[in-house]
């Protein structure tokens, strides 16, 4: 497995981001926050993450709560939610306010954590397919039916290709 | 001294030749006395006349010639004069032989008889004197024997157990008898209250309703007139012939009754009435009083007799002797004796199954010291049963005001039930705080966990490669291919610069993580120490630390913990258990308020708790100390209240405290309380002691 997307991983224990530090290392390109504001700070910097994963309970902002923000920020990215916390609460909180991907207790065995990062991927690249496939439909008929105007009403052209 | 006199003689001779005898003896009594008397004159020839003006004016002497009336004739009449006025002597004169039948006259009601050629003014004056005298002397005899015989009569009352109403009507009707005994007399009992008056008792007929009302203004004047209180004072009234007297009966401070007195004819001298009323008043009075404070007294001991006998304790009395003198129903159940077998027995001989030496020696102490004992237990068994109970029992000496002593009462509650329901609820409190506490614990294992396993699988994919870069060395050697351009190659494979700056970390880091497993598995396993009935010696040090790290998912995202334990601390006897609870209920208090305090204020700065223990002479301090928003004035007093909570519903049961200061109070008879500063912080302070 080798994955070319950014992975950002938030956790207010640094002993579990070095040790994703150290999973990772060979297989994907990966960041690291203590917290929720650290990684929104990260967002901004250095651009769209394919896949975020968030502890729950960290000091300051939860894990629910930073999810939201980092929503907002990047829509696109897939949010996935790693927590040793287990009670119904968390969870319910982490679905409706995160919209997560994949709701993950620790310990997660890393085989499942590598899987869902692999499904999580996809999803984020099937999404952006679709944007593009979209969008260059959308251009491509648009230019093909500009084309068309062109040669029937060279007159009308002109104002077409300004739209 | 005025003196009216009224001959009474059908023949007009005899009677002016009387009148003019009186009017000399005008002239010798104001020369001869110091004290004259003036004479008046009535007279008249026939008894209806006599009667009419006798009832008009007041007469002190009645004159009445039986030779010219036939008295035989006018026997009827004659009587009717006595009754009417039954005061005034009456001399009768004669001029025949008549004289010498004295007793017959007597019978009628005369005082004395004269021949009418022996009177002279001399003998006239000297007649009317004694004769005033006479009826004097006998009155005031005749009235302080009434005097007695009424109070005699009215004291007896009090000797019968009768209510007050009762010795009302039975006052009555003595004071009714002795005045008359006609039909149309009456005495009667009134009350005011709440300015209603009201006839509560009466003999002889009863007033109607509204003589009641016209009866009303006359009493109000009395009750209210200002000299009433401190002088006795009556009324007096003469209605169709009738004497109506109506007295105020006093307590100490008010007129609280009236009596009134409804005759014919009066039975004491005017000059006796005053002392005669005044007498009955205050005889009626104590009577009154000291019947309705009987009857007060009966009421509050059959009150007490029954609030013992129904009260949910058992209630035992007992004399100076070691005599059963009370044994309530409740003792009965407890003990299986009946009230009639235990009363007037030994306590202590009787077939009761329980710990004597204690109750023995707290009723010594009770005693010595003149105060009821604090609760204490004892077991007991119940006849017939096998288990051992539990009674919970105050003593309380009673001493006479001289501080002789005269006996004590045990009060005895059976708390069986009660002890088992608060020991199963403690149980399940404590279980309660393990289940709330597993989720945060599963966290705090977890998290560890997950790193572990992790590094676990970095170190088994690292040893891989060093294991795969030795055997290509190896082949090399073997090959005698391998020089330093090959080494670097396999190390640069194998990324052994990487790994040998990793491999230590991640091996730290892992150990790190164990480590912390275990002090929770460990810290878990000393919370959670069986709740054993026996206190056992406990380090307190370790108790805390304890506490401090299965609570630390509380705390850690809003409080830094310092924990300052005295080294020296030495091992006392307590239950670890609800010990930890304690500490643990005081954690989670201090963290809640933290963070609600940094809620307030909007801020993120970490808030701190501060765990300090001490040794204090003879007892262990413990200080909790946490820079929360502190505890309002208003609460203070509250914050050990079962079911007291600042929390949301859910979030706290208001049970913590309530039963953390149950268990260091009651199980360690250690102290528990708090400083608090509002808005800065809260101390707890524990104390327990060495024993």
């Amino acid at each position: 497995m080798s994955i070319p997307e950014k992975i950002l991983f938030v956790d207010d224990e640094e002993d579990i981001l070095n040790s994703f530090k150290r999973q990772f290392r060979k297989k994907a390109n990966i960041s690291t926050a203590t917290s929720g504001q650290e990684a929104l700070d990260l967002m901004d910097s250095e651009g769209e993450f394919a896949v975020i994963v968030s502890d729950m309970r960290m000091p300051i902002m939860d894990g629910a709560e930073f999810l939201e923000r980092a929503k907002k920020k990047s829509p696109n990215s897939i949010r996935i939610l790693l927590t040793g916390q287990t009670d119904l609460n968390s969870a319910i909180s982490a679905v409706n306010k995160g919209q997560i991907f994949r709701f993950l207790s620790k310990p997660c065995s890393q085989e499942l954590l590598q899987d869902s990062l692999k499904s999580a991927i996809r999803q984020y690249r099937l999404i952006n397919i679709e944007k593009d496939l979209l969008q260059n439909t959308v251009k491509g008929s648009i230019e093909l039916l500009s084309e068309l105007l062109a040669i029937v009403k060279p007159n009308v052209f002109n104002n077409f290709n300004r739209i | 001294m005025s003196i009216s006199i009224m001959v009474l003689d059908s023949n007009p001779n005899s009677k002016n030749a009387m009148i003019t005898t009186i009017e000399t003896t005008k002239g010798i009594s104001s020369d001869t006395d110091s004290n004259p008397m003036s004479l008046s004159v009535h007279d008249s020839d026939n008894f209806k006349d006599a009667i009419d003006t006798i009832n008009r004016f007041k007469i002190d002497i009645i004159i009445i010639n039986i030779s010219s009336i036939d008295t035989e004739k006018y026997k009827d009449d004659c009587l009717q004069l006595r009754s009417i006025y039954s005061f005034a002597p009456i001399i009768a004169v004669s001029n025949s032989a008549k004289t010498a039948n004295l007793d017959h006259f007597e019978y009628i009601g005369f005082d004395d008889i004269l021949g009418i050629q022996i009177i002279t003014p001399n003998i006239l004056l000297r007649v009317i004197k004694s004769a005033i005298q006479r009826s004097k002397n006998y009155h005031l005899f005749h009235t302080s024997n009434q005097r007695k015989l009424i109070n005699s009569s009215l004291l007896k009352l009090l000797l019968n157990k009768d209510s007050f109403i009762e010795v009302a009507k039975s006052s009555c009707q003595i004071i009714n008898s002795r005045n008359s005994n006609s039909d149309h007399s009456s005495a009667s009992i009134y009350t005011i209250n709440d300015d209603k008056v009201e006839c509560i008792a009466h003999a002889g007929p009863k007033d109607s309703d509204n003589r009641i009302f016209d009866y009303q203004k006359k009493i109000y004047s009395l009750k209210y007139s200002p000299e009433s209180i401190n002088e006795f004072k009556y009324l007096k009234q003469n209605i169709n012939n009738r004497t109506c007297i109506t007295i105020p009966l006093k307590d100490k401070n008010s007129i609280f009754a009236f009596l009134k007195i409804d005759t014919e004819n009066c039975i004491v001298h005017p000059s006796e009435e005053r002392s005669y009323y005044k007498d009955i008043s205050k005889t009626l009075s104590d009577v009154f009083i000291l019947a309705q404070e009987r009857e007060r007294f009966e009421q509050i001991y059959k009150q007490n007799v029954r609030l013992i006998d129904e009260m949910s304790s058992a209630a035992i009395g007992i004399d100076k002797h070691d005599l059963v003198t009370h044994w309530n129903h409740q003792a009965e159940v407890y003990f299986g004796i009946d009230k009639s077998v235990a009363l007037k027995q030994r306590l202590f001989g009787l077939d009761i199954n329980c710990d004597w030496p204690v109750i023995i020696s707290n009723l010594y102490d009770s005693l010595n010291e003149n105060t009821t004992t604090d609760k204490f237990e004892v077991s007991y068994k119940r006849s017939g049963e096998v288990g051992d109970r539990i009674l919970s029992i105050a003593i309380t000496p009673f001493l006479e005001s001289n501080g002789s002593f005269i006996g004590y009462l045990l009060l005895m509650d059976d708390i069986t039930e009660k002890k088992h329901l608060e020991r199963r609820h403690q149980q399940s409190m404590y279980l309660e705080s393990i289940g709330q506490l597993s989720a945060g614990i599963a966290h705090e294992i977890n998290t560890p966990m997950q790193f572990i396993s992790v590094n676990l699988n970095f170190l088994k994919d690292s040893f891989i490669d060093v294991a795969k870069a030795l055997t290509t060395i190896k082949k090399s050697l073997h090959t005698k291919t391998l020089d330093e351009a090959k080494l670097n190659i396999i190390f640069e494979d194998a990324d052994i610069e990487y790994l040998s700056d990793e491999l230590p970390l991640a091996f730290n880091q892992t150990t790190e993580g164990v480590e912390r497993v275990c002090s929770i598995v460990k810290a878990m396993k000393e919370y959670s120490h069986p709740n054993s009935e026996e206190k056992v010696s406990t380090n307190i040090n370790n108790c805390i630390e304890s506490t401090i790290t299965i609570s630390k998912h509380t705390w850690k995202y809003h409080a830094d913990m310092e924990v300052i334990l005295d080294p020296d601390l030495p091992s006392i006897m307590c239950h670890p258990g609800p010990f930890n609870e304690v500490i643990l209920n005081i954690i989670v208090n201090a963290a809640d308020a933290i963070k609600d305090k940094s809620e307030n204020d909007n801020t993120t700065n970490k808030g701190k708790i501060t765990i300090q223990t001490l040794n204090v002479e003879n007892f262990v301090e413990i200080r909790i100390t946490d820079t929360g928003g502190g505890i309002p004035l208003s609460i203070q007093e509250k914050i050990f209240d079962p079911f007291f909570t600042t929390k949301a519903v859910g979030k706290g049961t208001g049970q913590g405290l309530s039963l953390s200061y149950s268990i260091i109070k009651e199980r360690h008879n250690g102290e528990l309380h708090f400083e608090t500063v509002t808005g800065e912080s809260t101390t707890f302070i524990i104390q327990l002691p060495y024993n």
